[in-house]
């Protein structure tokens, strides 16, 4: 039963992908004054991109591929970690905290290696811009997650995610909710696919979303720890973990899109939802300690 | 028992009967080429002993003065310790075989007594072997620093617990027994890291130990960090643990901090590419020291679960610092000996000209990053802060140490992306870099052990543990999630490598028809007449995170403005205290 729980969760992940990164696409556009897009025009280009004549363009690099399907595997191996609807995974007591991290971290940098790959003067700012943003973004990124295990009491994702800090107090959890929002603000957007067409495209373009999509719903189950069945098989409470899950991932969609600016980031790394972020992740870790100090 | 001996058989004669052929002068050179088969041996004999769990001995030779014979121990600290330093070093000596044969033995000799060392005046010996050795071999050392180190050594071997007659007691052993004051706890924790920061302190100078030649600094590397580290894991981790954790973590955590923030900067920005590889063994020896200070505030709380983790991480970060850095700085000589230059503006397009150079820089580039071996460095002391309640001052200071440590993992995909991109990805910057030859097979083999000993440790589920668990008995027996990372992670690397071929052979199709580049990026393809691309719109390595220093140059100036202003005041008082009364 976890075998087939495992595998529905990962599908479940795998084709909520295009229809996020849809989502996410319409959000944007709505918010800039654009004509939206249909949330649901990605499962098309992208399938029209799979079956495309493929074309090599003249000294571009299998570099970008390669990284991009690193990538999309790294994020494909958190996906299948990650609990959307049960946390009765064949992997649920691999899903630690410190590993999906890293997961997400290595499906997030390695296609940059790609911008690098063109050895062009853009693809090294763009790359060392996301790179140094990653840097000054850490300390907020760690101690938000540092808070949120503390209340959760473990490091493993299922237990914090049922368990979900019973009896732990509000502000704390508020506070690191607020700093990963303020993050995502100040985030810069994802990587465009350099040197990639057909399905190297595909691959690239899918590793960013998925990516974003287990942040989000990592960030769901770390903050809103409801609506997960434990290890009693029920396809009724997977049903509608599923729906609260697809709700969940709107909602917090829906508030990232409408937090991110405008218009794109600046060159300036240290901005003030930077500090802003920074400063509520400290407060929240200070916070979750404060019974113990 | 059976190791110590078989170790202690194969240093011994070998070692007298080299040093005494090696006077003459015929036969040095065959010897000297034959001597990396002596720590070869002995990594086996560590990797035997460690894998079948024979790692109990104690040996007292009679050698030595009147009442202080050499005493000779084998644990798990040491058989770990032994194999992270003789590997590498095996390797090192058969890749150049040494210019002075003679010291070479002795360098051999004094670091296997460091590492088997049962008491003070063993381990008198050994630091006194070493360091005289090394002042022969490479002119980076000093006969000064080696005075120091035995001014230090006899300071440490006073301070330990008399024999119940009142003499002194040199062995180790005995420290354990007594519970320090917080005071003497401190104090000698600070000995102990003086002591191991005078033997590691070559390793904080990257422009030095690149400017070795003949793999010197790579044959430095390999015998610095292991015995340094050594030092502290057998005084700070094994004998004085349970009395003086406190004062470790009040020394320990700032000084990590500060040298793995200090050696990433370095390795971040050095437009040299020899230079950036140089400083990434000080990075992961001060990585480790920072491990250690989480292990010994932990221990200070009696929390044992991220203790053993911070142990763990503590253990392989020495591990990697013994393998990797002398095999970073001996493939970057490799490298830039065959593209022509060190500069990393100079490089690039070098993975297709060496790929075999790329893949071993790839893995070795791994132990940086949270990724295989790199897994059990940063992210398992991260792992650790992440299970630490914060209690008392440790609510306040636990946030801090999940703060540096987010920086130091946040520079790994910064450091080993700018080096691996600029170094080896793009078109060729030069015409010397595009006609680099991969390096000669010997070479290339050679350094392969090492990566593929880092390989292994990354990538075969259970061999860190084994490995790890001699010196950190608790750690099999522990809860069951330290046992899970360090099963999962090395699982995870394997899937995610096997799934990232397959989509990847998925996405490539043969029989692409080819296009050319008519716009990328906002730029045209590069004209005829420039084969090497448009300087104007080439990558610079000093482009790639310049946001970075432009974004702390406010912060900075305003500390330097400060800064100004107390030396100021300082000075003004000083005059003020110096100047003869009014009238």
């Amino acid at each position: 039963m976890r075998l087939i729980a495992t595998a529905l969760n990962l599908a479940l992940l795998l084709a909520a992908t295009p229809g996020f990164a849809g989502l996410l696409a319409s959000i944007a556009a709505w918010r800039a004054g654009r004509p939206a897009p249909s949330p649901l025009s990605p499962y098309r280009s992208w399938q029209a991109l799979w079956r495309a004549e493929p074309v090599v363009v003249a000294e571009a690099s299998p570099i970008a591929a390669g990284a991009a399907a690193f990538s999309l595997a790294s994020a494909i191996l958190a996906a299948a970690l990650i609990p959307s609807f049960t946390t009765a995974l064949v992997g649920a007591p691999l899903a630690l905290l410190p590993l999906l991290i890293v997961l997400l971290v290595l499906a997030e940098t390695a296609p940059l290696l790609s911008h690098l790959a063109t050895g062009t003067m853009a693809g090294g700012i763009d790359a060392g811009r996301r790179l140094a943003f990653f840097v000054v973004a850490s300390p907020a990124l760690f101690l938000a997650l540092w808070a949120l295990a503390q209340l959760g009491g473990s490091i493993t994702l299922s237990v914090i995610a049922v368990q979900g800090g019973a009896g732990s107090p509000l502000l704390p959890h508020l506070l690191a909710m607020a700093a990963l929002l303020a993050l995502a603000r100040a985030a810069p957007s994802a990587a465009p696919s350099l040197g990639s067409h057909g399905r190297a495209r595909v691959l690239a373009l899918a590793a960013s979303a998925l990516t974003r999509l287990c942040a989000a719903s990592l960030f769901a189950a770390l903050s809103v720890p409801y609506g997960l069945s434990g290890d009693a098989p029920s396809p009724a409470a997977w049903g509608f973990g599923a729906l609260l899950w697809a709700g969940k991932i709107a909602f917090v969609t829906l508030v990232f899109g409408l937090v991110r600016g405008t218009r794109p980031a600046g060159a300036r790394l240290l901005t003030a939802s930077l500090a802003t972020a920074t400063l509520c992740a400290f407060a929240a870790a200070l916070l979750s300690e404060a019974p113990r100090i | 028992m059976l190791a110590l001996g078989a170790v202690t058989l194969l240093f011994g004669p070998i070692m007298l009967g080299g040093a005494a052929l090696a006077l003459v002068a015929r036969l040095r050179r065959p010897i000297g080429a034959m001597l990396w088969l002596v720590p070869l041996a002995s990594a086996a004999v560590a990797l035997l002993a460690l894998l079948s769990g024979e790692t109990r001995g104690a040996l007292v030779l009679p050698l030595g003065l009147p009442g202080f014979p050499l005493t000779l121990v084998w644990d798990g600290v040491s058989a770990l310790f032994l194999l992270a330093l003789t590997l590498p070093l095996a390797v090192i000596l058969r890749l150049s075989s040494p210019a002075r044969p003679a010291a070479s033995g002795v360098l051999v000799a004094g670091l296997h007594a460091i590492i088997l060392a049962g008491d003070a005046y063993a381990l008198l010996v050994g630091l006194a072997l070493t360091l005289a050795s090394l002042a022969r071999l490479a002119a980076i050392s000093r006969p000064r620093l080696a005075a120091i180190a035995l001014v230090w050594l006899l300071l440490l071997a006073a301070q330990a617990p008399p024999l119940p007659d009142g003499t002194p007691n040199p062995v180790f052993a005995a420290w354990r027994a007594p519970a320090l004051s917080p005071l003497a706890g401190l104090g000698l924790s600070a000995l102990v890291l003086a002591g191991a920061g005078l033997v590691a302190a070559p390793l904080f100078r990257p422009a030095r130990l690149a400017a070795c030649a003949n793999n010197e600094g790579a044959l430095l590397i390999a015998s610095l960090a292991p015995s340094a580290l050594y030092l502290v894991a057998r005084f700070l981790v094994d004998l004085l643990a349970p009395s003086a954790a406190g004062a470790t973590a009040a020394l320990a955590l700032p000084l990590g901090a500060a040298l793995a923030l200090g050696a990433a900067a370095r390795a971040a920005w050095a437009e040299d590419f020899l230079i950036a590889c140089a400083a990434l063994p000080g990075w992961l020896v001060g990585e480790s020291v920072f491990a250690l200070g989480i292990s010994a505030w932990a221990r200070h709380l009696d929390l044992a679960a991220p203790t053993r983790d911070a142990t763990a991480a503590f253990f392989f970060l020495a591990l990697l610092a013994a393998f990797a850095g002398p095999l970073w700085l001996a493939l970057a000589a490799v490298i830039t000996r065959e593209a022509g230059s060190r500069h990393l503006a100079r490089l690039g397009g070098l993975a297709w000209r060496m790929p075999k150079a790329a893949l071993l820089a790839g893995i070795a580039l791994t132990t940086v990053l949270p990724l295989g071996p790199g897994f059990f460095g940063a992210p398992l002391a991260l792992t650790a802060l992440l299970r630490a309640p914060g209690v008392g001052l440790g609510a306040v200071v636990l946030p801090m140490l999940v703060a540096v440590l987010g920086i130091l993992l946040a520079l790994a995909p910064f450091v080993a992306v700018r080096l691996f991109g600029l170094g080896f990805l793009g078109p060729p910057r030069t015409p010397r870099a595009s006609a680099a030859e991969p390096p000669r097979a010997p070479e290339a083999n050679l350094l392969t052990v090492l990566a593929a000993a880092l390989a292994l440790l990354g990538g075969v589920p259970g061999l860190g543990v084994a490995l790890i668990a001699p010196a950190l008995p608790g750690l099999r027996g522990g809860d069951p999630e330290t046992a899970i990372l360090l099963v999962a992670a090395p699982l995870a690397t394997l899937i995610a490598i096997g799934l990232g071929v397959g989509l990847f052979l998925v996405a490539s199709r043969h029989g692409a028809r080819p296009v050319a580049t008519v716009w990328e990026e906002g730029y045209g393809p590069r004209p005829a007449w420039l084969p090497f691309g448009d300087p104007a719109t080439m990558i610079a390595p000093e482009i790639l995170g310049a946001e970075l220093p432009a974004s702390l140059a406010p912060a900075k100036a305003w500390l330097r403005h400060w800064l100004r202003r107390l030396d100021a005041a300082w000075r003004a008082a000083y005059e003020a205290f110096l100047a003869p009364p009014c009238g």
